[in-house]
């Protein structure tokens, strides 16, 4: 027998490998397939966090620089998101190196911090945008 | 992405927020979004202050 199979016909046993598994094997294997979810979703929430941050600047810079094109934004406003924009830069580089870390390496300890200082810098870029057009 | 958030994304891009909304709704409704996908989203936004500017 390979692999896993689980409630054969006429038995309430679970089998791994030819094993069968007590009740504390079937709940080792529900904790596993779920801590192995949890995982994979925090990556994959991890990795929509960063593309969707990085969409979302990007669309609010095109918009600026439509402000500054039309000759609407003053050059202390121009100053102001150039400054905010290149701090959301650096959050974005350490952030996506924290990603990376976390999706090749498994490593989670960066993201929490990269996350959290990502999100400050957008919503501040963003914010003030919005107060400068 | 929260309400507030949409709002707020209104309030900066006007009816581009649409566009902008679509895409998010793209991403988020993936089942998965691999390493390399998240990479070319994020190279294809890799511009300076004055690309931004110059592009417009």
């Amino acid at each position: 027998m390979n692999g896993l199979h689980f409630q054969r016909p006429g038995s309430h046993w679970l089998f791994y490998h030819g094993h069968r598994l007590g009740h504390l094997g079937c709940l080792g294997l529900v904790a596993l397939s779920l801590m192995l979810g949890a995982c994979v979703t925090y990556k994959q929430n991890a990795g929509k966090l960063l593309a969707s941050t990085a969409m979302t600047v990007d669309a609010g810079m095109r918009s600026w620089a439509t402000v500054v094109k039309m000759g609407k934004a003053t050059d202390e406003q121009q100053a102001k998101v150039r400054a905010a924009y290149e701090k959301y830069q650096m959050a974005m580089t350490v952030a996506d190196a924290a990603y990376t870390a976390l999706v090749s390496l498994d490593d989670k300890s960066l993201w929490p911090l990269a996350s959290s200082q990502l999100t400050d810098a957008s919503t501040s870029l963003t914010t003030l945008i919005q107060s400068s057009k | 992405m929260t309400a507030a958030q949409i709002v707020q994304l209104f309030i900066v891009l006007g009816p581009a927020a649409l566009d902008l909304i679509h895409s998010l709704l793209e991403v988020w409704n993936k089942p998965e979004l691999s390493l390399e996908e998240v990479k070319a989203i994020l190279e294809k936004t890799k511009k300076s202050y004055d690309d931004y500017i110059n592009q417009a």
